[in-house]
């Protein structure tokens, strides 16, 4: 029972540790510019958090289990890039037709989704590290993506599908749903199906769970098709929110996304992490992003300082788990 | 006689499932540009311009060996190549001795960076290497502002064919032999076969893993920073980003080459296979007239199906091992 205890407080000790970074940042950058603490700036938050968000929730369950998808954002531009091209040329430029948009919202989640199987059939049924074949999928996508784009920009959407990333739903922003619907999804699916307890189980000790008599073959297939899905509608508010698709778009935020994790709490060696550190780690870097936005700090540097931060974050759990 | 075959040791392994792979290729795009690909020229051409990623490939070997990954290798090769084109730029003293050095000096301190790091942070090595690229590649375009850098010195843009043969194969061929020499035959070769194979295994036998690290992330940067070299000799500009992104390529060639599953395995034969794999595949294709954009989709699509293959292969070796059947691999 004490031990219950204790592990409670620890783990909610960690969330503590976040909320008390993100104090800091709220203060640091609402010291240099007063205005930070407004409701425009919530506002427009709603609306740059969700596509970190999900793609941060995507890499989160792959981790989960003990290995990574480095595949999220080639996936991502080739499922933005197919919902583009099919909008584009069945819909006359001006107009709207919300069946279109609904179909090519659905083959842009499928095609990630399929990704993700595929990236969970070769990871589980030909035991290859998630890092290797994650990375050659990126590889494959990424070309997929040039091949078909040639390097052009494929922009100008119908009203509707803008509506999914800029749009608002009473007075929430319309990504901020998609994002909670999908957080609210993956809170169920870790805490209230057996395929949660598997995932972290999987995570801390793939041999054990083999003996437990868990599929894992099943399993990883499940997860990495969750991961896929998820990107699939991460692509869907990025297509949306950026207006346009092409190749090679938004890779910084692969590092961001494994930076939210780790930072979050999420165990880079699998097995460990919550949901609501995650989520808190979100905010954090959003309210960082902002910060160093405010300051004018060119983005090599910003790029520098994350990647400093995800030491940091590495840094802190090792000393951590040793102590 | 068929079955003498089957057992053999050079039939199993996945070298020489890879040179199968490599010939038919070669046969394919040979006859499909109706010998142009074949020819002695073409395959020269091929050879020098992946040099400098085979380089890099035999550093990727041995990191890979040792049961890590190493995404900053482009990095090293950048950061190296643009401080000794500054070097070359601004000194007299500068010569091929000097310059390599130099080059050599600033790959390994970056890698040894990462031995650090990677030594005593808790984390998969992809992480903190993905940790410090971003950090490296945000401080390198801060600082040099994206100016790329040319107009070397006579001794160094002077090409030649000889020159350009001696600068691109032999330092792929000195690359090649000093790797294969370290892994074959030296104590520190063993101990990063030992350290990938089975990490708590080598601390117990009393492997300095530290130092076993340090060479690893060295001896990487170091490669990286050789690769860099030639890159630099071969394109005459060192621009911050030119290499950026080519790690895939990197990789693709030792995984490519069989050292894949779990570290603790792979050659430096499988590794030159794997690259003349990746250079086939590119230069074949441009001679088809296939558009450039769908190289890095057969490429993904070969590593993919190789890795099916060799895992296949195995799980397979592994169910005859445990039905007490005789091992191939």
């Amino acid at each position: 029972m004490t031990e219950k205890l204790k592990k409670l407080t620890t783990a909610n000790g960690d969330n503590l540790l976040l909320l008390l970074i993100l104090a800091i940042a709220v203060t640091l950058v609402s010291m240099k510019q007063a205005s930070f603490f407004s409701f425009g700036t919530l506002e427009s938050i709603c609306y740059q958090l969700p596509e970190m968000g999900l793609l941060t929730m995507a890499m989160m369950v792959a981790m989960l289990s003990g290995g990574i998808n480095l595949s999220i954002i080639a996936s991502a531009n080739l499922s933005g890039i197919l919902m583009a091209l099919i909008m584009t040329t069945y819909i006359p430029k001006g107009e709207d037709n919300a069946v279109i948009v609904l179909g090519a919202v659905a083959v842009g989640i499928l095609v990630s989704t399929l990704a993700g199987f595929v990236n969970g059939v070769i990871i589980s049924c030909f035991k290859i590290p998630a890092m290797l074949v994650t990375l050659g999928m990126q590889m494959l996508l990424n070309g997929a993506c040039l091949t078909i784009t040639k390097g052009a920009t494929i922009s100008g959407y119908p009203a509707t599908f803008k509506f999914l990333g800029n749009g608002k739903l009473g007075f929430i922003p319309m990504p901020f749903v998609i994002f909670l619907a999908t957080l609210i999804l993956l809170i169920v699916l870790l805490k209230n199906t057996p395929f949660g307890p598997r995932v972290y189980l999987y995570g801390s000790n793939d041999t054990a769970t083999g003996f437990s008599g868990v599929d894992e073959k099943a399993l990883l297939i499940k997860t990495y098709t969750l991961s896929g899905f998820i990107v699939g509608l991460a692509a869907v508010v990025l297509t949306s929110r950026f207006n346009s698709a092409a190749a090679g778009y938004a890779e910084s935020f692969l590092m961001q996304s494994i930076l939210i994790a780790v930072l979050g709490g999420i165990s880079p060696n699998g097995g460990k992490g919550k949901v609501s550190g995650m989520v808190l780690g979100v905010i954090i870097i959003q309210v960082v992003a902002s910060g160093l936005n405010i300051l004018r700090i060119s983005s090599y540097l910003t790029t520098a300082v994350y990647g400093i931060i995800l030491l940091a974050a590495v840094a802190f759990r090792s000393y951590k788990s040793s102590s | 006689m068929l079955s003498k075959l089957k057992n053999s040791k050079i039939t199993g392994t996945h070298e020489f499932y890879m040179v199968i792979a490599l010939a038919a290729l070669a046969v394919f795009f040979g006859i499909g540009t109706k010998g142009l690909f074949l020819s002695g020229s073409n395959l020269l051409n091929m050879v020098i311009s992946y040099s400098y990623l085979g380089i890099m490939a035999m550093g990727m070997l041995v990191v890979i060996i040792s049961g890590g990954i190493d995404m900053t290798i482009m990095l090293s090769a950048t950061i190296s190549q643009y401080v000794m084109a500054l070097f070359m730029l601004n000194s007299g003293m500068a010569n091929w001795a000097t310059a390599i050095l130099l080059s050599l000096a600033v790959g390994i301190v970056l890698g040894l960076l990462n031995a650090v790091l990677v030594h005593y942070l808790k984390a998969p090595t992809l992480i903190i290497t993905i940790a410090t690229m971003s950090v490296y590649f945000g401080l390198l375009m801060y600082f040099t502002k994206g100016v790329r850098l040319f107009s070397f010195p006579e001794w160094f843009s002077g090409k030649s064919d000889g020159k350009t043969f001696a600068v691109a194969i032999g330092l792929l061929a000195a690359a090649v032999i000093v790797t294969f020499v370290i892994m074959k035959f030296t104590k520190m070769g063993r101990k990063v076969y030992a350290i990938g194979g089975n990490l708590e295994g080598a601390k117990r036998v009393g492997i300095n893993i530290l130092l076993v690290h340090l060479f690893v992330y060295g001896f990487v940067g170091a490669m990286g920073a050789l690769g860099g070299v030639v890159h630099l000799y071969l394109v005459q500009q060192a621009a911050p980003n030119a290499l950026y992104g080519g790690e895939m390529d990197v990789i693709a060639m030792a995984v490519l080459g069989g050292v894949n599953l779990a570290g603790g395995k792979g050659t430096v034969g499988g590794t030159i296979i794997g690259m003349l794999l990746v250079a086939t595949l590119s230069n074949g294709l441009l001679l088809l007239g296939v558009s450039s954009y769908w190289q890095d989709f057969f490429i993904g699509a070969v590593i993919l199906v190789s890795f099916c293959f060799s895992g296949w292969r195995a799980i397979k070796n592994r169910e005859k091992e445990s039905k007490g059947g005789k091992l191939d691999d």
